[in-house]
């Protein structure tokens, strides 16, 4: 095991500075020194998706990312997303068609979505469904999920959301 | 004293309520804002981690342990081997009392002279971190010498093949049978015989939150209370209790959110027993989970079957009987407590469920191979007796030259038929196979799909619909391993109490994993009681409802108030609580003992027989039953890739739920026979 060293970066608009064992993972780091607990390792293997998160603007899966690759980066998790009011939309449209179950895919899905809606316009339901291929939902609710999307979708531009 | 609860039909509901609502699910927003609190988020103070070397020999003798070099790496706490724990924690045996001539091997946390699967743990080490714990755990040393592994069916029952258990006779685990009798003489005199040989692969549940467990056992106290990923924390409670030795009112299991289980947290396995135990060596908390990869070689697996199927059709294409021959592979032993039997047992009462049968034969095989050990996983055995009986039922109408509605529109029981029974002994209600039918032939707008589906053929695209009828147990009540002396459910049930400030606290022993249960706990009780669900506080876990009598005989208060409220209306409702009330009466404390049958929500049971409840002194009471739920679905697999992608494991699909559940049962009063009022 390689000694520590020193990692700095930005966590939910907070400027983050920490000594970190270089081997340790982005989600590792995240969960475990940060206690932000919402990202989830479902499968430590970039297959799953519960462990999305925000890096300068693209998701990427923390657990194939090194924390020591995040230097200087900007990071955003779905507590930071969740408390700026971000996915406010998508959360409640995930709440009304009950497009979660056991929920532990959830944040994952969540911060994939909020990439997708951020390109703007709506995206078709083969979008949805493309830009979701690397979420599993094992409780298999993507009918929902889909809905909701999309319902967020239409009412950010202005169009009538469908239930 | 408690008040005899009566089994006087409850009162319909007598205000407009919330039960036949669409409601929202309240715990739902908690998970969207990532506030969910797995056991793998879970950290205790001065916690360790587990990690485990593991077999790579499906069957080897383990020769030598060295343990030295993995107790020299940092952060090491402690290496335990299987004699270690084997000082602590009694051995189990995973066979129910009511399974004449089950056997299975005695099992123990880790072994002590065989690995009987490839991934089976043999050491545990226990580090600071999980980082640390694995580097220790790639120093141990194990000696294998490699025995003949056990790996199919045919090897299992070979003449002079190598025995999975040397303990035992042979690879046999379970047989049984049914007959209804005369079966060959129909076959005899069948105008067609069909049939089809079947085989299964081997499934895992894969849930996303991988098992977890946090174990914390305090000496001082001689006290333990565990973290567990788990849908039965009294079933561990049990367990826990009485295999490790410690008084049960002193073990404590918590299960908070968890992240998909699908029938897989609900065995024993032997990490979680090892876990237990090495908190105890050590005093401190210990936290395990499974990585992935651990997970794919120690989560149970489930539905290795070989079934031989065949029926016997008259020549207007009435099948007149069925003839079943059903082997499954299991693991190296059963598993614990729920067995690795009922799988095949339901396969074989549940061929032919659907349909009016003059015969039924089956014989059932239970062989013990050399791989992971299985047991009850999503919709235990009804996807095989489905798709068994669904394909024998497809042959026959070939042969008759019957369409495939017609086919099962001519041998469905009858929806004025019930109640009856199945050709396997199953008791019937009232299911309405005819009318889902029917439904289902317009729902899918069928003869349109299959003039679509000659046009495409003519166009060299093939396309394929599958109909398919299915019986589904529900809600077999906690008989169903009670009887065979497992304490499952024995302790299942909801105290309500009301509180000063007339909120409602509903404490449930069962568990959710998203399906709505303290959604619809929460309709339940709110409606009873004629209050808004906003001031139904749910809670559900099971242990955590102990954990409440637990804080108030310790006269703690409660955790804080989580409805708002003024401070001062707080402040009074902790005086109140943390005075010298008893736990069940008094005062305005008053539990409500109810009786709860719901482990699907939409069929519940009520009714007669007392628990095996060890600790409580309500009486409850529960009506043994098993309330099938009919239903009808068609998959159509045909052009439409993407129908298949972004749904990844479910092809297009729709179904048709039989209406009629088990809300009607045995008359008056279970319809809403979830809640009675008890008399104070």
């Amino acid at each position: 095991m390689s000694a520590p060293v020193p990692l700095a970066l930005t966590v939910n608009g907070v400027e983050v500075a920490r000594a970190v064992a270089p081997r340790t993972t982005l989600a590792d780091f995240l969960r475990l020194d940060l206690e932000l607990t919402g990202t989830h390792t479902g499968c430590e293997m970039g297959a799953c998706g519960a462990c999305l998160v925000m890096m300068d603007g693209v998701p990427v899966h923390s657990c194939l990312v090194l924390a020591v690759q995040a230097e200087g980066a900007v990071i955003e998790t779905v507590e930071g997303l969740s408390e700026r009011g971000a996915i406010a939309e998508l959360q409640q449209a995930f709440h009304q068609r009950n497009a979660l179950q056991c929920g532990f895919c959830t944040p994952g899905v969540l911060v994939n979505a909020h990439a997708l809606l951020e390109h703007g316009g709506v995206p078709t339901r083969e979008d949805i469904r493309d830009a979701l291929s690397g979420n599993y939902c094992r409780c298999t609710g993507y009918e929902a999920i889909v809905d909701a999307i999309e319902t967020t979708a239409r009412l950010r531009a202005g169009a009538e959301g469908q239930p | 004293m408690n008040a005899p609860v009566t089994n006087a039909p409850a009162k319909p509901f007598d205000r407009p309520g919330h039960v036949g609502q669409p409601l929202s699910r309240p715990n739902a927003k908690r998970l969207l804002a990532g506030r969910g609190r797995y056991v793998t988020d879970i950290t205790l103070p001065r916690m360790l981690h587990a990690v485990f070397v593991r077999s790579p020999y499906a069957h080897a003798r383990i020769a030598d342990v060295d343990i030295a070099a993995a107790q020299a790496m940092p952060g090491v706490r402690l290496v335990a081997t299987g004699a270690d724990l084997a000082r602590l924690c009694t051995p189990w045996v995973g066979t129910l009392d009511h399974f004449k001539g089950m056997k299975s091997p005695p099992q123990l946390p880790l072994p002590l002279e065989r690995a009987v699967w490839a991934g089976q743990a043999v050491v545990a080490v226990v580090a600071d971190t999980r980082a640390l714990a694995e580097d220790a755990a790639e120093m141990v040393a194990i000696s294998f010498e490699e025995l003949p592994p056990v790996t199919d069916l045919d090897m299992a029952q070979a003449e002079g093949a190598p025995r999975v258990s040397p303990e035992l006779a042979d690879n046999m685990c379970f047989r049984a049978g049914l007959d209804t009798g005369g079966v060959d003489d129909i076959f005899a005199n069948a105008a067609h015989v069909v049939e089809g040989e079947f085989h299964f692969g081997r499934h895992t549940g894969v849930t996303l939150e991988p098992r977890a467990i946090i174990a914390d056992y305090d000496p001082s106290e001689e006290r333990l209370t565990v973290h567990h990923a788990t849908q039965t924390p009294y079933q561990f409670q049990d367990l826990y209790a009485r295999h490790y030795g410690i008084a049960e009112s002193r073990v404590r299991v918590i299960a908070p959110d968890v992240g998909g289980s699908f029938g897989v947290k609900l065995h024993v396995y032997h990490e979680d027993m090892a876990v237990v135990g090495l908190s105890m060596m050590l005093g401190r908390p210990v936290k395990f989970v499974a990585d992935r990869t651990e997970a794919f070689v120690s989560d149970i697996h489930a539905r290795d079957h070989r079934v031989k199927a065949r029926a016997a059709v008259a020549a207007d294409g009435t099948i007149l009987a069925m003839d079943v021959e059903d082997e499954t592979a299991v693991g190296a032993f059963s598993t614990y407590p729920r067995t690795s039997a009922v799988e095949g047992n339901q396969v074989i009462r549940l061929i032919g469920a659907p349909y009016t049968l003059a015969g039924y034969r089956a014989d059932l095989k239970v062989l013990f191979q050399n791989k992971v050990q299985t047991s009850q996983y999503r919709a235990v055995g009804h996807p095989i007796a489905c798709a068994v009986t669904e394909r024998l039922v497809d042959l026959a109408g070939q042969k008759a030259g019957l369409d495939p509605f017609a086919v099962r529109a001519k041998n469905m029981i009858a929806d004025d038929a019930y109640p009856c029974a199945s050709a396997t002994g199953y008791k019937f209600e009232a299911l309405s196979h005819q009318a889902c039918l029917a439904k289902l032939h317009t729902l899918m707008d069928y003869d349109r799909l299959r003039s679509e589906q000659a046009e495409a053929r003519a166009r060299g695209i093939h396309r394929g619909i599958g109909i398919a009828a299915f019986v589904e147990i529900t809600n077999p009540s906690p008989a169903f391993y009670g009887i065979g002396g497992a304490r499952i459910s024995a302790q299942d049930g909801a105290i309500i109490k009301i509180t000063p400030s007339g909120e409602v606290r509903c404490l449930i022993s069962v568990t959710e994993q998203g399906q709505g249960t303290e959604t619809i706990m929460g309709q339940i009780v709110a409606d009873y009681l004629g209050v808004s669900r906003d001031i139904v506080d749910r809670t559900s876990g099971g242990a955590q409802a102990q954990g409440q009598r637990a804080r108030r005989r310790r006269g703690h208060p409660p955790g804080p108030a989580r409805r708002a409220g003024s401070r001062e209306r707080r402040n009074r409702r902790a005086r109140h609580r943390a005075g010298a009330h008893q736990p069940f009466g008094g005062g305005a404390h008053r539990l409500f003992p109810l009786r709860y049958a719901a482990r699907r929500h939409q069929c519940p049971a009520l009714g007669g027989a007392s628990l095996r409840t060890a600790g409580l002194s309500l009486r409850l009471h529960q009506r043994h039953s098993r309330l099938p739920c009919g239903g009808g679905c068609r998959d159509r697999a045909g052009e439409d890739p993407q129908a298949f992608r972004g749904g990844g494991l479910r092809p297009h699909h729709q179904s048709a739920a039989g209406g009629r559940t088990g809300a009607r049962r045995r008359g008056a009063g279970a319809r809403r026979g979830f809640l009675r009022r008890v008399p104070l």
